[in-house]
């Protein structure tokens, strides 16, 4: 069976997931990838790709508890799979291995 | 000081259009966003961002029913501009009438009313166009049950309609010489009025129990 690529935007997602473990919903997962990629989140993207994700069996998701603060709406809470951890780390050796073959950035210091 | 609570039009139009099966976690999480947000534009932009980006991914998954909905739709859309026009034309003679003591043959002899009339005749059958798109979204949504398969027949009616004003302002004089700019806003109840026939036809997605 043929590897998946991940996307640019599919792998932050899938990476903030396994930094966030078991509290990964919405709100979290837009943040952490805010902090690391200093780029604001659109909450609708997000769960497009998170969408996406689930439909390749990458990720699972599981509905919480309503809560007052959200108006009574439930959080969906996102986990990732046995397969995404695969496709991650697929993802991490295919840079890795594609970096290690790239010259010295100009005006990147030793 | 800017409200703990979000915009409620910007709420209500993401609890109709976004009624993916995360539709609920994206309104708790801009709730819970705007919290400590609590911009207004803020949250409009995630709002249509997430409608927008929720629909795009509904045609794209459901690409067949979208194209049905398509030419299901223009062919209603169609179809009522026969009886919507005789209705238009039968109003056209008590209209005038209303409108000045104008009589029928007068407007036809002269080549046209007063700009004053003839907006009002154009408003009285843009109306009834209106009422002709607002049954097409209601029977598009009602066959297909998708908000953006409305959404994407209304865009294509939005198309086609500044389309036909832009070939027409381009082969066409406007009588008096000068383009009717009343037309681009009528124009724009049209694809409207197929999104709130589609509204109107498709229920609002239930709510898991309020929390208190």
């Amino acid at each position: 069976m043929g590897r998946e690529f991940l996307g640019g935007f599919e792998l932050l997602v899938l990476l903030a997931l396994i930094q966030l473990g078991e509290d990964a919903y919405g709100v979290p997962i837009a943040r952490a990838i805010e902090a690391s990629s200093g780029r604001p989140v659109a909450i609708g993207s997000l769960y497009l790709t998170l969408k996406r994700l689930e439909q390749k069996k990458l990720v699972s998701s599981e509905r919480g508890e309503p809560t007052a603060e959200r108006g009574g709406r439930a959080k969906t809470y996102f986990r990732v799979t046995a397969k995404g951890l695969r496709a991650a780390d697929h993802a991490r050796r295919t840079l890795t291995a594609l970096w290690h073959g790239v010259p010295r950035l100009q005006g990147e210091h030793a | 000081m800017t409200s703990i609570h979000p915009p409620q039009v910007a709420t209500w139009l993401l609890r109709r259009f976004s009624a993916g099966p995360h539709g609920e976690a994206i309104a708790g999480d801009l709730l819970e966003q705007y919290q400590s947000i609590r911009s207004p534009l803020w949250y409009w932009r995630q709002v249509l961002s997430a409608v927008i980006a929720d629909m795009a991914g509904s045609v794209m998954r459901h690409k067949a029913r979208t194209a049905g909905a398509l030419v299901g739709g223009w062919i209603v859309y169609f179809a009522l501009s026969f009886p919507a026009t005789a209705v238009v034309t039968s109003l056209r003679r008590p209209t005038l009438r209303w409108l000045g003591g104008i009589s029928a043959e007068a407007y036809s002899k002269h080549g046209g009313p007063e700009p004053t009339v003839r907006l009002m005749l154009q408003i009285e059958g843009s109306l009834v166009v209106y009422v002709a798109c607002l049954i097409t979204g209601w029977i598009v949504a009602k066959l297909t049950r998708s908000s953006a398969s409305v959404a994407a027949l209304a865009l294509s009616v939005l198309v086609f309609e500044y389309g036909m004003i832009a070939i027409l302002s381009t082969t066409q004089p406007w009588p008096g010489a000068t383009f009717p700019i009343e037309s681009l806003f009528l124009a724009a109840g049209r694809p409207l009025s197929v999104l709130f026939g589609g509204l109107l036809a498709i229920k609002e997605p239930r709510r898991s129990p309020a929390v208190t």
